[in-house]
C-alpha cells in the first residue's frame, strides 16, 4: 500500500509540479476532498458505485450503515486507512512546495505545516465541524467521519512532509556531487538520483508516522464518535458488566498492538527488499 | 575579473581567442570560505594533454582548487576559463565545462540503487540524451578499458574498493570528457587495490588525455606528470618538472614535505 500511495503521490507531484506549482496541487486535492464530504456528490461519485461493485462481489445483503452509527474498531479502521492511503500524496507536494523558488508558494507551504503540526490533533478534530461548514456550500453536512479522515489526513502529511523532505537530506553528499559534476546538478539530479533512493531512507519515518496516526484515531471519541476506548466505557458503565475490566483494555489494546506490529514487520522487510538487491555490505561505508 | 587582466583584456577570450593548445586557463584566483582565505592567487595554465599532479599538506586547498574547474565550487575573485568558456556564474557556462571536465573522486561516489552499466549510462542518456543502446555500447566500451566489463550488471556495493574506483573512471569516460580530474583517487584504496587504478591512469595518460591529478603517490608522479605543483596554505608554492621537482625542491617547506611523505614511503 505505501508503494501504491507512493507511485500516486509520484504521479501527483509530477503532474503538478510541471503543470501549476505545488500549492495548486494540494489546493486542488483539498478541493476534492472536501467536494467528496458534499454528500450528494459522495453519493453518486462514490458510495453508490462502491456498493454496488461490492455488492456484485460478496451477495451478502448486508445493510447500509450510516457512519454516525459507526462503532469499535470500525472508525478506527477506516479512519486509519484512508489517512494512510491519502496523507502521502500530500506530505509529498509539499515537499517541492517548501522547495519553490516563488517565496509565495514556500512560505504558504511551510506555514501549512508549521501551523496543522503545532497544534494538537485533538484540537483540529473539535475544531472540524466549524471549519468544514466554512469551506463547504451551506446547507450541506460534512459526514462525521468524512470530517475526520480528512483532519487526520492533513494532520499526518504535515508530519509526513518532513520526513519525506528528510529523505533525500540523507543521501550523501558524495552523490550529488558526482551527479553535479556529471551535468545533472540540484533538481535536475532528482529523478535520476535521489527519488529512487529517498523512499528507502524515509521509510521508517513514515511507518512512524503511520503507526502513530493509526493509534491517535481513538481520538475520535472526543467528537462523539464510539471509538473502542470509548465503547469500553459505555461497557463499564453497564451495570451488568460490573468487575469487568483487564479484559476490556487487553481487547481493545490487542488488536492495535497486532496492527502496528504488522505496520513495523512491513516497514522492515521492505527496508530489507530494497537494501539487499541494491546495496550489499562493500568497503564503502 | 579586472580589466587589466591579460585574459579578459583579449578579445573574444570565450572562444578560440585564447590559444588552442590551452586547456585550462586561471588567472588571479581567490577563493574564501566564509573568512577563510582558502585560495590565494592561483595563476595556472594547463595545455592539453598535459598531465599535472598536484600535492601538499592536507588543507592546502588542493581539492577546493580542482573543484574550482568545475564550479563545485564557486570562486570569489579572479577568471577561470575552461576549454575556452569563462566559468561565471551563468548556469549555461557551468553546464557546457561540466560536459567536458570529468571527475573522479576520493569515495568514487557511484550511485549505489544503480547497477555498473547504469551508472555509467546516467549521464550519457540524460545529459547527452544518447539513445540508451548507444549509451550502452560505449559503456561496455569503457568498462572493459577499465578491464571490469564482467561486471557490468552488479551493484556498486558488491565491488572491490579498487574496481568501484575503475568504474567510476569509466563513468567519467563515458561523457567523453576533454580534461580529467582526480582528487586523491587512491588514497581511500587498500594497498594492493591501488596498482590497477594507477594502472588505468597511465593507460589514459598515454592516450593523451589532459590530466589534474591531487595525490600523493609520487611514484605515479614520476611516470606520468610534466608538471608537479606543490600547494601549501591556499598558494602554489613550487612548481616544476617531476625528475627536477623530487631531486632540487627549492623552497624549504617543499623540502619538508618532500622528506614527510618519502619516509612513509
Ligand atoms: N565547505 C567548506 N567550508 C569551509 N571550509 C572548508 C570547506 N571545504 C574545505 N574547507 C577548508 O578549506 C581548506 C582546504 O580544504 P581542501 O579540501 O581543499 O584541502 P586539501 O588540500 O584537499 O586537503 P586534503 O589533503 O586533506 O584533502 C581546509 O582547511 C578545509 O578545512
Ligand atoms: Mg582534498
Amino acid at each position: 500500500m505505501f508503494v501504491l500511495t507512493f507511485a500516486a503521490g509520484w504521479i501527483a507531484w509530477r503532474l503538478v509540479s510541471t503543470a501549476a506549482g505545488s500549492l495548486a496541487g494540494a489546493l486542488a486535492a483539498l478541493a476534492a476532498l472536501a467536494a467528496l464530504a458534499a454528500a450528494p456528490a459522495r453519493r453518486a461519485l462514490v458510495v453508490l458505485p462502491l456498493t454496488r461493485i461490492l455488492a456484485a462481489a460478496l451477495p451478502l445483503g448486508l445493510p447500509a450503515i450510516a457512519s454516525n452509527r459507526f462503532g469499535g474498531f470500525m472508525p478506527a479502521v477506516i479512519i486509519g486507512v484512508s489517512g494512510i492511503a491519502l496523507s502521502p500524496p500530500l506530505g509529498i507536494l509539499r515537499g517541492p512546495g517548501r522547495q519553490s523558488a516563488l517565496v509565495v508558494i514556500n512560505i504558504t507551504s511551510v506555514a501549512c505545516v508549521e501551523i496543522i503540526r503545532g497544534v494538537p490533533l485533538i484540537l483540529w478534530l473539535f475544531t472540524a465541524s466549524p471549519l468544514s461548514n466554512l469551506f463547504l456550500p451551506p446547507g450541506t453536512k460534512a459526514d462525521p467521519i468524512l470530517r475526520v479522515v480528512i483532519m487526520v489526513t492533513l494532520f499526518a502529511s504535515a508530519y509526513l512532509a518532513g520526513v519525506i523532505r528528510g529523505g533525500p537530506a540523507a543521501l550523501p553528499k558524495g552523490e550529488c556531487e558526482a551527479a553535479a559534476a556529471l551535468g545533472r546538478d540540484g533538481w535536475k539530479s532528482m529523478r535520476p538520483v535521489i527519488l529512487p533512493q529517498a523512499p528507502k531512507a524515509a521509510i521508517p519515518g513514515i511507518v512512524s508516522t503511520f503507526i502513530g496516526l493509526f493509534k491517535d484515531t481513538t481520538l475520535v471519541m472526543v467528537i462523539g464518535l464510539l471509538d473502542p476506548v470509548g465503547l469500553a466505557n459505555s461497557i463499564r458503565a453497564n451495570a451488568a458488566r460490573t468487575g469487568i475490566y483487564r479484559e476490556r483494555f487487553i481487547l481493545i489494546g490487542l488488536p492495535f498492538l497486532l496492527f502496528c506490529r504488522f505496520m513495523s514487520r512491513y516497514s522492515q522487510d521492505l527496508e530489507k527488499k530494497l537494501a539487499t538487491d541494491r546495496r550489499q555490505e562493500g568497503p564503502h561505508p | 575579473m579586472t580589466a587589466s587582466d591579460p585574459v579578459t583584456a583579449r578579445p573574444g577570450s570565450n572562444t578560440p581567442g585564447v590559444s588552442d593548445a590551452v586547456a585550462i586557463e586561471i588567472r588571479g584566483l581567490n577563493k574564501w570560505f566564509g573568512q577563510f582565505h582558502v585560495l590565494r592567487d592561483i595563476d595556472l595554465t594547463v595545455c592539453r594533454g598535459e598531465r599535472i599532479v598536484i600535492c601538499g599538506p592536507s588543507g592546502s586547498g588542493k581539492s577546493t582548487l580542482i573543484r574550482c574547474i568545475n564550479a563545485l565550487e564557486e570562486h570569489q575573485k579572479g577568471r577561470i576559463v575552461v576549454d575556452g568558456i569563462a566559468l561565471t556564474s551563468e548556469l549555461k557556462n557551468i553546464d557546457k565545462v561540466r560536459s567536458e571536465v570529468g571527475m573522479v573522486f576520493q569515495h568514487f561516489n557511484l550511485f549505489p540503487h544503480l547497477t555498473i552499466l547504469e551508472n555509467c549510462t546516467l549521464a550519457p542518456i540524460w545529459v547527452r540524451k544518447i539513445p540508451r543502446r548507444e549509451a550502452e555500447e560505449t559503456a561496455m566500451h569503457f568498462l572493459t578499458k577499465v578491464k571490469i566489463p564482467e561486471q557490468a550488471g552488479k551493484y556498486p556495493g558488491q565491488l572491490s574498493g579498487g574496481q568501484q574506483q575503475r568504474v567510476a573512471i569509466a563513468r567519467a569516460l563515458c561523457m567523453r570528457p576533454k580534461i580529467m580530474l582526480f582528487d586523491e583517487p587512491t588514497s581511500a584504496l587498500d594497498p594492493e587495490m591501488i596498482k590497477e587504478v594507477l594502472d588505468t591512469m597511465i593507460e589514459l595518460a598515454e592516450e593523451g588525455m589532459t590530466m589534474l591529478v591531487v595525490t600523493h603517490e609520487m611514484g605515479f608522479a614520476r611516470k606520468v606528470a610534466n608538471r608537479v605543483i606543490f600547494m601549501d596554505q591556499g598558494r602554489i608554492v613550487e612548481q616544476n618538472e617531476p625528475e627536477a621537482f623530487f631531486s632540487k625542491p627549492q623552497s624549504e617547506r617543499t623540502k619538508l614535505f618532500l622528506s614527510q611523505i618519502l619516509r612513509g614511503h
